[in-house]
């Protein structure tokens, strides 16, 4: 009977009548989309690593020393709010900030009602990841309070407070479906292993996500936006936490459209000011960008010391220490010219998306030319990776292309010492130089020992330099006689 | 994601959405929806694509992420499940004949499951997954879902000889 029914099942669910309508590349956007909102808005550390990514730390400037006179408070520091329509004006700069965003129309368990799935799958991966060990306060759920809730019947922004303090979990929902984003961030851990240079503040994470405004007795909550002359009034809750609704703006914006520089981005929200119930600020946050120091360049002249082929006196086809049969690495059929074109297509990109801060030589080498060298290839007409080595002898280019036409590539420029450093002490490898003396080389793959394909000095022991089953593997190296001479465990690029 | 990361989930997604979409149409009798569930759960994949343990790792992932897709559709109060409601599209699927009607006595039937004895049904006897595999995907003991698949089939073979019977 059993067969009965998994012959029906599978019947049941024949569906070569049934076109696909999906778009693969729409889940990539999607998922991207979701990645970055996540990274960015979400986990509570992310905020901080954008920020450092872009080269830029926030300085607080300080909460105000509450019990000042108020008669000594300048009018700039100051607000007035309407005491009919409640609009504020800042009086700092005369204008009337734009109105806060409606509260949300549903019950408070509606909102966790809605907010519960996103939560619980947030908490889950943490768990799955070991990350955020700090989160203790489980999935939010009755006990936890509403501390600001904003929108319509269709988009939710909403903040929930853990029973024992230690938590906000953020919801943030564009409809019903649940699409947003949510977290949860510390209320107490503040960010940071010490004070970095130019943050002479170190901030709970849940403000400099920007969700609270950490002083005693703020009634409102004014918000600058890059690019927006009026200032956004937030919606303010108990203890400080705000929200401005559903984000419709990034969290980072480009500073200059037209750039693909790395630095390029800013935070959208710039500054954040809070104001007790007279219209008195006793909270002022700016964004203030800091250059990160530059690192001492590498001069262009330093070369790539390979060492020269040796012929193996007898190619080994057998594990010497076990008798194993070696797999072999093929090398690709593809000319050299063919390989350059292929290689072109993401190098283009690299190029064209602008220099990082640090070393620069592998984006002055110029695109990829007849001139540069194919060092070694290996895989098949369609699935390949290649080594190139640009005319100036200073910069390689890592070359995978999967067999969809899809590609990962990377330049990297040569160290003082003429290697690109020491694969058993680098993270991640997806290729190496071949050691000195060394003519033939094994490397331990799970699967099984493979004799490395080796040119020009390099080696590789696959189309990709890694699996996510593996990290490290043993790589031996034997002289033209056979000898055991290196034997070194490599950290592969297991990503 | 890295462009090889990319790359390697592209591989991935284009291999599995049809199995996905299918194991979702399974669980939920609806081919759009199933489409919707098998989009949803490739993008939880690509979400965490680098934190999931590949080869059998990411496929019982992915597995997992159809499932709770399709309950949690299922628990949106516009998409309630409606058991006695099959696939409007299915049903003017034309000139196919008699194993068209068989194909949707089994959905229809499925339909009247639990949705938990339905996902231990199909992943076991459709996926050809084991109880272990099955309870790690689901969230269940292993003596759970032996119970629920076992439930599932009891209860399966009656609709289905019930729905034969009253066909013929």
């Amino acid at each position: 009977m059993s067969n009965d029914i998994e012959r029906m099942l599978a019947a049941a669910a024949d569906d070569t009548d049934q076109p696909l309508h999906t778009d693969i590349d729409d889940i990539l956007t999607r998922g991207r989309r979701s990645v970055r909102r996540s990274r960015i808005a979400i986990a509570s550390t992310s905020v901080l690593t954008t920020l450092a990514i872009v080269g830029g730390l926030t300085v607080w400037q300080g909460t105000l020393q509450q019990g000042e006179a108020p008669a000594k408070t300048p009018k700039s520091e100051t607000i007035t709010v309407d005491p009919k329509t409640g609009r504020i004006t800042d009086n700092e700069t005369g204008i009337q900030a734009t109105l806060p965003p409606p509260a949300s129309p549903l019950s408070d368990a509606a909102v966790l009602k809605r907010c519960r799935w996103s939560d619980s799958e947030y908490v889950q991966s943490n768990k799955e990841r070991g990350s955020n060990a700090y989160d203790q306060a489980g999935p939010i759920n009755a006990e936890w309070r509403v501390l600001v809730k904003s929108g319509d019947q269709k988009r939710l922004e909403a903040l929930f407070l853990a029973p024992d303090r230690s938590i906000v979990s953020l919801c943030s929902q564009k409809d019903e479906r649940g699409e947003g984003r949510s977290g949860r961030i510390s209320t107490s851990i503040l960010p940071f292993p010490k004070a970095m240079e130019g943050a002479p503040e170190r901030r709970p994470l849940v403000v400099e996500a920007g969700l609270q405004v950490p002083a005693a007795g703020v009634a409102h909550v004014l918000v600058s936006l890059a690019g927006e002359s009026a200032p956004r009034q937030a919606l303010v809750g108990p203890e400080g936490y705000f929200t401005l609704g559903f984000p419709e703006w990034e969290e980072m914006r480009k500073i200059d459209p037209n750039s693909k520089a790395w630095d390029n981005y800013e935070p959208t929200v710039q500054r954040i000011r809070g104001y007790d119930a007279n219209g008195k600020r006793i909270y002022d946050w700016k964004y203030v960008k800091v250059e990160p120091p530059k690192p001492t360049p590498i001069p262009a002249d330093v070369k790539i010391k390979t060492q020269p082929q040796i012929e193996p006196k007898v190619v080994l086809t057998k594990d010497p220490e076990n008798g194993k049969p070696l797999a072999v690495v093929p090398f690709s059929p593809l000319s050299d010219e063919q390989v350059r074109a292929e290689c072109k297509k993401p190098d283009d990109s690299f190029i064209d998306g602008g220099k990082g801060a640090g070393d620069e030589r592998p984006y002055d080498a110029g695109r990829i030319s007849p001139d540069w060298q194919v060092a070694l290839k290996v895989g098949s007409d369609k699935r390949f990776t290649a080594l190139l080595v640009s005319p100036g002898q200073n910069v390689l280019a890592w070359c995978y292309r999967a067999e969809q036409g899809a590609y990962d590539y990377t330049r990297s420029g040569v160290q003082t010492d003429g290697t690109f450093g020491d694969p058993a002490k680098d993270e991640f490898s997806m290729w190496a130089m071949v050691p000195e003396g060394v003519a033939q080389i094994i490397v331990d793959l799970p699967t099984g020992p493979v004799r490395a394909a080796i040119s020009n000095g390099y080696y590789l022991w696959g189309t990709t330099g890694g699996s996510e089953n593996f990290k490290k593997v043993r790589v031996r190296g034997f002289d033209a006689d056979a000898k055991l001479i290196y034997d070194q465990k490599i950290s592969v690029d297991a990503s | 994601m890295r462009a090889r990361d990319d790359a390697e989930f592209t591989e991935f997604a284009a291999t599995m959405i049809r199995p996905l979409r299918r194991t979702a149409y399974l669980m939920c009798g609806d081919w759009h929806r199933a489409e919707d569930a098998a989009q949803d759960a490739l993008v939880k994949v690509y979400r965490r694509w680098n934190r999931i343990e590949r080869r059998e790792g990411v496929k019982s992932y992915a597995h997992r992420a159809v499932v709770t897709s399709v309950l949690d559709q299922s628990r949106k109060p516009w998409r309630r499940e409606r058991p006695d409601e099959t696939d409007e599209a299915a049903l003017v699927v034309p000139d196919i004949g008699g194993p068209v009607d068989n194909r949707l006595l089994v959905i229809k039937a499925l339909a009247q499951l639990a949705p938990g004895q339905r996902a231990c049904v199909v992943l076991r006897y459709y996926n050809d997954l084991s109880v272990e595999e099955t309870a790690e995907i689901l969230g269940l003991s292993q003596g759970g879902v032996k119970s629920q698949t076992s439930r599932g089939l009891d209860r399966l073979r009656e609709l289905l000889g019930h729905t034969e019977r009253s066909a013929s």
